[in-house]
């Protein structure tokens, strides 16, 4: 495989983890508007969806930083 | 706005268990196989328990007592159903929404009164029950919970009722089925807010009780003790 | 140029992946079989209901949860031991770690799944993301184990990218996968800097992930009214429990490796000897947690909560508990604190006990309590249904054929932890042991770097 087309596929590999960080974000605050629609209990709406979406950003954010220096650092000695 | 509330009079049941069928032709409340009972899985909205037996053989007294949804204020099912598949009204119903239901059947887990019951399968019907389902009530599918809603379809329909004929809900216009059927008029259901009602002023007599109440779920089916 | 030309230091360990035997092939078509047939069980519960299973009106949560609760349980094997293992700066863990990361993964995908097969309507799972509760602990349930499924995953591949590099440059099968999954690894000092700073948050954020897990699985049960759940001890008591069933679980996939690959000179007698040091403590905290949480019940004394407790004792779940507390307590304690008989043998069969008295641990948690309904209906009495049996040796096989497969496409010991260990890691042990001693610090650095000069 040429190596561009290796580096697509990495690339797009890397994106499945953005995705799920911004889908998790997106799924929990619309459950949080829900959870205001309905009167659920606020609090643990608020905790368990800021803690959520925290670590599902910080996964995505280490496995890209992995990622970009791997590759920036491919070459030198 | 109302607060629905049922008082249920132990001194004058019989335990006929009218309120019993009342309820499951009403609610068209499946029919389970003979298989499937005897493993547990009758289901009963409304259900007499036998809470303890007097005396010995063969002069037993067994203590009964009718027990169907406590309607709780603070119910303990709607605070872990995951996808709101019941919910309280504002006249303090706790209603069901068929269609919402995943049947993860946690609030069954965690119902102190067992009172939810599962469609575990869907069994044929007999043929004279398939003639007299009650059109207001939906047939549900299998895989979901259920449970006593004080015959909501019926408030539905009085408060419809009453609107076409330009006045307000009266007492009585609206009475579930379990209520209906009782021959010896032990239970009264009614507004628990209206403090002149006959429900309230019984909620409020000396022999009320409610089942677990210390449990805090505030039940509002009450009991009035069976005194000798 | 074909592997058998190359020939490394640790050539043992990337054999499995360019050889297989013929007995693999046979134990792969068992498995599939097996895993074929609970497939079918499954296929039969979705056309007909839940009326496949055993359970029934009290006990309407039964097999399938406490399989959900055991096999979460078994992935604290993997992430947590690794992570912590990898913080203490335990140079044992080398060999050890990477097996307990694929369990991890593997066992979290398959108990993930096991709520979802105990549904009514699976169809309708969707409403979860449209409209699900977030005040219901299944939702935080379902937040925390995809959180912990995400970063295990994460953290079992990170350490694995110089790894799948030394295979990218051997060649051969697979060639393009290595290329793609290697993220274009060469071993510079500025990438191995750039890799060990993940690992280092990895496993500093994983560690809490991994205990919200398995609290807030406690926690579904623990925030119910019902007598034997309502505890405040649920969410440590079934950490610990699944720290201990972890442990074992890793113990017994590591002795079956040892003998399938020979591993022999990897995982050598001294690591068991320490994960069964470890075992033991673990069963000792274990029973520390049991004791507490059943002898508060029985000195309360509240009815409701000792006809679930007698149900246990001396009730229809009697040859449960004992068995759960022979084999949970009293054979681990006797086989892993003796010296005569905490050898690799020895500790297997703690370990095997272990695994099998944690099931019934979760078990004797879930359906007693439920068969007890605080109102008198008639106690219920559940046995599985073939459907549920099926399925639970289903999962099983799954989690032993992703485990073989696994070991087919990569390393299942880390082969650049353990160079790392052969050349730098001898030194850095003994400058770090120097600091601990009295005397200079600075002068043994000095030393050391004469020392690395020369």
């Amino acid at each position: 495989m040429k190596e561009k087309t290796v580096y697509y596929i990495q690339l797009l590999t890397l994106s499945f983890n953005w995705i799920l960080a911004i889908s998790v974000t997106t799924w929990f605050v619309n459950l949080v508007v829900i959870s205001n629609q309905v009167k659920d209990q606020q609090t643990a709406s608020l905790y368990i969806s800021v803690f959520a979406i925290t670590v599902f950003w910080i996964l995505a954010g280490v496995l890209s930083y992995v990622f970009f220096s791997l590759h920036k650092h491919a070459h030198e000695a | 706005m109302p607060k629905y509330g049922m008082v249920i009079d132990l001194n004058k049941c019989t335990s006929c268990q009218a309120c019993v069928t009342a309820c499951k032709v009403e609610n068209n409340v499946q029919i389970v196989s003979e298989d499937d009972a005897q493993h547990g899985r009758a289901m009963f909205w409304m259900k007499m328990l036998t809470m303890e037996f007097d005396g010995d053989y063969p002069n037993i007294k067994p203590k009964t007592l009718p027990r169907n949804c406590m309607q709780c204020d603070e119910p303990s099912c709607i605070k872990v159903c995951p996808v709101r598949a019941t919910y309280i009204r504002e006249d303090g119903i706790v209603a069901q929404i068929y269609p919402q239901c995943i049947g993860c059947r946690y609030c069954m887990a965690n119902c102190p009164y067992t009172v939810k019951v599962f469609n575990w399968d869907r069994q044929a019907q007999p043929k004279e029950v398939e003639k007299t389902y009650n059109p207001d009530v939906s047939v549900r599918p299998k895989g979901i919970v259920e449970k006593c809603t004080f015959c909501v379809h019926r408030l539905q329909d009085a408060s419809e009722k009453a609107k076409a004929e330009h006045r307000e809900l009266e007492p009585g216009d609206y009475v579930p089925a379990c209520v209906e059927a009782c021959p010896v008029d032990a239970i009264t259901f009614g507004d628990l807010d209206d403090k002149k009602s006959d429900v309230s002023v019984a909620s409020r007599d000396y022999r009320a009780f409610g089942l677990l109440e210390e449990l805090g779920t505030v039940p509002k089916v009450r009991y009035l003790n069976a005194i000798e | 140029m074909s592997y058998v030309d190359l020939h490394d230091e640790d050539e043992t360990l990337f054999r499995p992946i360019y050889e297989t035997s013929k007995s693999f092939y046979i134990a792969v078509v068992v498995l599939t079989g097996v895993f074929l047939f609970g497939l079918g069980c499954y296929i039969h519960q979705l056309l007909y209901g839940l009326g496949a299973t055993g359970m029934d009106e009290p006990v309407s949560w039964a097999f399938y949860i406490v399989d959900f609760v055991f096999f979460i349980g078994i992935s604290h094997a993997g992430t947590l031991i690794s992570a912590i293992l990898r913080l203490s700066k335990a140079e044992w863990r080398r060999p050890i770690t990477r097996m307990a990361e694929v369990i991890t993964g593997i066992v979290l995908a398959i108990g993930g799944l096991h709520p979802v097969i105990d549904l009514g309507r699976p169809d309708r799972i969707l409403h979860l993301f449209e409209r699900g509760r977030l005040q219901s602990p299944l939702l935080w349930d379902l937040t925390s184990v995809t959180a912990y499924f995400t970063a295990s995953t994460i953290y079992l591949y990170i350490p694995m990218i110089p790894d799948i590099a030394l295979l990218r440059d051997r060649g051969g099968k697979l060639q393009n996968l290595y290329k793609i999954l290697a993220w274009g690894y060469k071993g510079t000092p500025k990438q191995k800097h750039a890799l060990e700073k993940a690992i280092n948050i990895l496993m500093v954020m994983v560690i809490p992930i991994a205990i919200s897990v398995h609290t807030i699985i406690a926690w579904i049960f623990g925030m119910t009214l019902q007598p034997g759940w309502h505890s405040t001890i649920f969410g440590p008591y079934f950490v610990v429990g699944a720290i201990y069933s972890g442990i074992a679980a890793l113990v017994i996939v590591m002795i079956a490796f040892r003998k399938l690959y020979h591993f022999e000179d990897y995982l050598k007698e001294i690591h068991f000897q320490y994960l069964g040091t470890l075992l033991l403590v673990v069963s000792l905290l274990w029973t520390y947690f049991t004791f507490a949480e059943y002898l508060t019940t029985f000195y309360g004394h509240e009815p409701a909560e000792m006809r679930v407790f007698d149900y246990k004792f001396i009730g229809a779940y009697w040859p449960y508990f004992w068995l759960m507390v022979l084999v949970n307590f009293v054979m681990p304690v006797i086989i892993l604190s003796n010296k005569k008989t905490k050898t690799i043998k020895g500790i297997l069969v703690a370990s095997i006990g272990v695994v099998i008295g944690m099931w019934l641990e979760r078990l004797i948690i879930i359906i007693p309590t439920l068969a007890n309904p605080r109102l008198p209906y008639p106690t219920g009495m559940y046995t599985p249904s073939i459907t549920e049996l099926g399925i639970a040796a289903a999962a099983t096989s799954a989690f032993i054929l992703g485990f073989m497969g696994f070991s087919k496409i990569f390393p299942l010991i880390s082969i650049w932890e353990t160079k790392e260990g052969r050349e730098s890691s001898v030194h850095e042990v003994s400058m770090r042991l120097r600091e601990y001693l009295p005397g200079h610090p600075e002068e043994a650095k000095v030393e050391a770097s004469v020392k690395a000069e020369l």
